[in-house]
């Protein structure tokens, strides 16, 4: 269990990197990776929200969601409620994925600012970009695909999901603060003109995406 | 329970839930964020260009509340935006913030004449024969030279006649206070709140004779001012803007309506 808890991370983090090899989060990627310190405060959001992002919308799932055991539709029903999966509401995954984690974003911004300031000084404005970000509803959808089968969830669901999520922060991080470091370096190149800013980024996440290829194969 | 019902239940359950939490957690964690800061930042010009040192406007304003910087840090507001934020950070500092130019008298086309002039159109002219062309010693003469005087422009005419200052344009050169031949014309600290816009020296009996608004010293506007800022001095009222607490008391109690705001409260 605990190895099968370690490829979850480590390919969530190095060989399904979100950015490099999923290519999700690509805006804030090339957004915000011109310093490492920004970069950095970034990661550490998106590490933060999209841990309990994957806890919370894996627990809405499997109790408002998904047929089966779980499902509080059942219990609530009783009578009158031919089997547990009558009721398969998973077609509202998406809407209901995005409710919760912009509410959770929100709610997770109110007590920073007030239990630390200090750390809300640091990553307190990239909470409403990672609002909406899509590798954070990635990462929830993701984590239903993989942890969730035909007759429920896999064995240790909860626990992958929840790895799950903190890797692609992890990962993301990752890309990122590379991504910084290679831009900060460029910044004093000698650079064709027209190659300066976006292009030479795009060129710099080609490479770094074939790089990451590599990893291909060990999860 | 059918599964149009269970839809609507879940995502009704999912929203009020949220909707509840969030309304909870606004209350148990109030924002910090100071409720004059959009006030401040509405104030400044908006451009964001970092000239200041803070790293754009939102910054500059919240670094204006907390006092690590002066009104005088942003080099692109004009003179009348400085004069705004003193006031509305609650600041008199005389160092930053230029005076702004203030007209003291409110006699208007009802000013009473002493005879017809057909001169020059001009105050220092107009002021030169018979002890001027008002009735009033001490009015405005209302050929507006200090209008024509000033190089930006900011005098203009008002419905009853009286030249008035625009606060905004005014850059405090002094021109038009060397050029009113009766002295009208004072600079004021920006932050001065209310002021007593009359001259006349007259005991109630001539002023009310040659106008209909002057003040008549009638000494109204001193028991009504709770801190004594207002003194009557050769029956005219005159105010100490540093006592003023701007309660406004003295502008209800004038029978006259002599007694004004500042133009930026």
């Amino acid at each position: 269990m605990i190895g099968q808890v370690f490829t979850v991370f480590f390919g969530a983090v190095l060989v399904h990197n979100f950015v490099l090899a999923r290519f999700l989060g690509v805006c804030p990627y090339v957004g915000v990776s011109r310093q490492i310190k920004p970069a950095l405060g970034m990661g550490a959001a998106v590490v933060f929200v999209m841990t309990i992002a994957s806890s919370v919308t894996w627990l809405v799932y499997y109790h408002l969601l998904a047929p089966g055991q779980g499902n509080v539709w059942f219990r609530i029903a009783g009578r009158g409620f031919p089997s547990p999966d009558a009721y398969d509401l998973t077609f509202l995954t998406t809407i209901a994925f995005i409710l919760v984690i912009a509410s959770l974003v929100q709610f997770v911004e109110m007590v920073i600012q007030k239990v630390s300031p200090a750390l809300h000084g640091a990553l307190g404005i990239y909470l409403p970009l990672i609002t909406t970000n899509c590798a954070v509803l990635g990462v929830a959808v993701l984590n239903i695909n993989t942890f969730f089968g035909k007759s429920g969830p896999v064995p240790g669901s909860f626990w992958k999901s929840l790895v799950q999520g903190v890797g692609a922060g992890v990962g993301f991080t990752l890309a990122l603060v590379l991504m910084a470091g290679i831009r900060e370096r460029l910044d004093e190149a000698d650079l064709p003109p027209s190659l300066s800013g976006a292009p030479i980024a795009f060129v710099t996440a080609a490479l770094m995406s074939l790089a990451f290829m590599g990893f291909t194969g060990f999860a | 329970m059918t599964p149009l019902l269970a839809t609507l239940c879940a995502l009704g359950a999912l929203g009020a839930f949220f909707g509840v939490a969030l309304a909870v957690g606004g209350r148990l964690f109030p924002s910090s964020v100071d409720p004059r800061l959009e006030e401040v930042n509405e104030l400044l010009p908006g451009v964001n260009c970092g000239a200041c040192g803070f790293s754009g406007c939102l910054a500059c304003a919240a670094a204006l509340l907390e006092g690590d910087a002066e009104v005088g840090v942003c080099p692109v507001c004009t003179p009348g935006d400085r004069r705004s934020l003193s006031v509305a950070l609650g600041r008199n500092s005389q160092d930053d913030v230029p005076p702004v130019a203030r007209i003291f008298c409110r006699g208007g086309y009802g000013a009473v004449r002493r005879y017809l002039y057909e001169g020059l159109s001009d105050c220092r002219a107009a002021n030169q024969i018979g002890g001027g062309v008002t009735a009033c010693d001490f009015g405005c003469l209302r050929y507006y030279s200090c209008l024509k005087a000033c190089p930006f422009g900011a005098i203009s005419i008002d419905a009853k006649g009286n030249p008035v200052v625009d606060e905004e344009k005014c850059r405090s050169c002094g021109i038009c206070v060397q050029t009113c031949p009766r002295g009208l014309i004072t600079l004021v600290p920006a932050s001065a709140s209310v002021d007593i816009r009359c001259a006349s020296r007259y005991t109630a009996r001539d002023v009310i004779k040659v106008c209909s608004v002057g003040c008549i010293g009638c000494g109204k506007c001193v028991k009504a001012c709770p801190v004594g800022a207002i003194v009557i001095e050769e029956n005219l009222a005159r105010i100490d803007y540093n006592a003023c607490i701007s309660c406004g008391k003295c502008i209800e109690a004038c029978p006259r309506g002599i007694i004004e705001k500042g133009s930026l409260l």
